[in-house]
């Protein structure tokens, strides 16, 4: 069991997001954008049920702190799945969720993904990535030369990181060129050491996303 | 199985709703938001006929205390105990409904003045604290659904007070209310003198062991626990010549003394059916040993078929709960309750799927 201080959501500005990588990514992310008393939620998101069961919390906790809900924001990595349909899968777990526990709230979610809607003063939106958020962390990378070494480095060598996904193994290999530390594999180790460039022009359609969201 | 109920004007709850009870129910939420209340609500609507209980519910907030010990005080108290039943300590009606075992219930209790309440007046205004409309003599039960009404009220003739039921030949009328069974512990009622005359059937009955195996948990060398003739209990622990008063022993040891002790003794009011109420469940158990107290409870619970009602504030608790591997984890619930400004409540429902999400991966706080 996670024995860790818990946490609230204090804020009325929610940003779900899957995994602690990501959390810490969107923190750092969110106050270099200067977008404050946002809550990053961090979900689960593997398995239809554990969805449910995460979106079900999130507005629980919304409602059992007599909170109004201002902006209510999903990001996630597309991994190449069908957006539309997965789009509108999420969609509706969100709307269902939404209806069971806010009776008499007015709403209406985005019809399209990567899109706000702002409703009854309630901004909702889902976006997805394209590819992932390694992916773009490391298009982020100005530095082509260290980029063609590590890819040599990686075709050369055995896989000992245990990543399956391409887009992980770089980033782990990249961020170990940065520091002598064991674990900085993730968006959120890079940004938290302050490695990931936030002004890349890479980042800008998920920037212009954010401030639409949470300004 | 008690599977739904709705409270209106009681203590501090204006109106609260809560449905699809499961076999165990765990009650969290901040202080004074009402767990304690909810409790108190279920266990009076499983017997609303037992005259008892408003004395009980008195008891169990300790409105009576030291001074109860003379019968005036008694009885002064108790006028102040049935005040705080009413949401605000206003007259609106309480109203309890409640699906038992697939029937609808329903009682409705009013203050009761009495037609004349001079001596009283004479009693109380000493202390000056009441005026004359605030001096409750006793309660208006009714009945909506069996069409039933009466009045229990205390009557004070020359300091000598009684309780009277009226009308009298409410016994007719009283058969065709069905009745359900419910056992409510908490620190107030525990007290190792009740506890003493379970622990004595328990004896009788040969079913200390069980008692016995859950308290070597805290105390290995426990070997056994006697009564003695002044009915005060010793303590045999190996390795020690001489026996010990229960007393010495430290809080957690007596703390499951006290909560085990009712439900493995009690087959006439748990078993087959019944409900077990505790409030504040966790208090005086240390993290490690709530585990075991909820598997053991758990385990009677199935064994003799009673459900299970509980209050904590504790992280602990929850999550020692939710550690059980129960094989049907839909037997569990916990509700959070969140009392606005308005006096208005927001719950969430938890099973075990959706807990261990909210405490392992999303961290969040559910207390």
């Amino acid at each position: 069991m996670n024995k860790e201080k818990k946490e609230n959501f204090y804020c009325s500005k929610i940003l779900l997001v899957e995994g602690l990588g990501d959390k810490s990514f969107f923190e750092k992310f969110l106050s270099h954008l200067n977008l404050k008393e946002i809550s990053v939620i961090k979900i689960k998101g593997k398995t239809e049920n554990l969805f449910k069961a995460s979106i079900e919390n999130v507005f629980d906790n919304i409602n059992t702190q007599g909170k109004k809900l201002e902006s209510l924001i999903f990001i996630r990595d597309s991994d190449n799945d069908d957006i539309k349909n997965y789009f509108k899968d999420i969609k509706k777990i969100f709307e269902e969720e939404f209806k069971k526990i806010f009776e008499d709230y007015n709403y209406k979610f985005s019809e399209k993904p990567n899109e706000i809607s702002n409703y009854n003063n309630l901004k909702t939106g889902i976006f997805f990535i394209n590819s992932n958020l390694e992916d773009l962390c490391l298009k982020s990378i100005e530095d082509k030369k260290l980029l063609e070494n590590i890819n040599n480095f990686i075709e050369n060598n055995s896989d000992k990181t245990g990543w399956k996904d391409k887009s992980k193994k770089y980033l782990a290999t990249y961020l170990a060129t940065k520091e002598k530390i064991k674990f900085a594999y993730e968006p959120g180790s890079a940004t938290q050491r302050e490695i990931i460039n936030f002004d890349s022009l890479v980042f800008e359609e998920l920037k212009d996303f954010l401030i639409q969201a949470f300004q | 199985m008690y599977e739904e109920i709705k409270i209106e004007n009681f203590r501090g709850i204006k109106s609260l709703e809560l449905k699809d009870f499961k076999k165990v129910n765990l009650f969290v939420g901040k202080n004074n938001c009402g767990k304690t209340s909810i409790l108190e609500a279920i266990f009076w609507s499983l017997n609303p006929l037992d005259i008892n209980i408003p004395v009980s519910l008195g008891i169990f907030r300790n409105f009576h205390g030291s001074e109860a010990l003379e019968i005036s005080n008694f009885f002064k108290r108790f006028e102040t105990s049935l005040k705080s039943f009413f949401y605000r300590l206003e007259d609106n009606k309480i109203s309890i409904s409640s699906k038992i075992f697939g029937n609808k219930e329903k009682i409705e209790i009013e203050p009761y003045y009495g037609e004349e309440n001079i001596l009283d007046l004479n009693i109380l205004s000493k202390k000056g604290k009441f005026q004359s409309k605030e001096v409750i003599k006793g309660l208006k039960f009714n009945f909506p659904l069996k069409n039933i009404d009466f009045k229990v009220f205390i009557k004070n003739e020359n300091n000598n007070y009684s309780f009277v039921i009226d009308p009298l030949d409410l016994n007719s009328d009283i058969k065709n209310i069905t009745t359900y069974k419910g056992r409510y512990l908490n620190d107030e009622i525990s007290k190792i003198g009740d506890a003493i005359k379970e622990f004595s059937d328990l004896l009788n009955n040969k079913k200390e062991e069980d008692l016995f195996k859950l308290l070597r948990e805290i105390e290995p060398s426990l070997e056994d626990i006697l009564i003695t003739e002044n009915s005060n209990l010793l303590v045999n622990l190996s390795g020690i010549k001489k026996r010990l008063p229960f007393e010495i022993m430290g809080d957690g040891f007596k703390r499951i003394f006290r909560i085990a002790v009712f439900p493995i003794n009690d087959n006439k009011t748990l078993k087959n059916g019944g409900v077990l109420l505790i409030d504040e469940i966790e208090n005086g158990l240390h993290y490690s040993i709530q585990k075991l107290v909820w598997e053991f409870l758990i385990k009677l619970a199935k064994e003799n078929n009673f459900q299970i009602f509980a209050t904590t504030h504790s992280l602990d608790c929850i999550q020692a709960l939710m550690e059980i591997g129960t094989q049907d984890s839909d037997d569990i619930r916990v509700y959070k309750l969140f009392k606005t400004e308005e006096d208005l409540f927001k719950t969430a429902t938890y099973n075990k799927t959706k807990l261990n999400i909210a405490l392992d991966e999303m961290n969040l706080e559910i207390r």
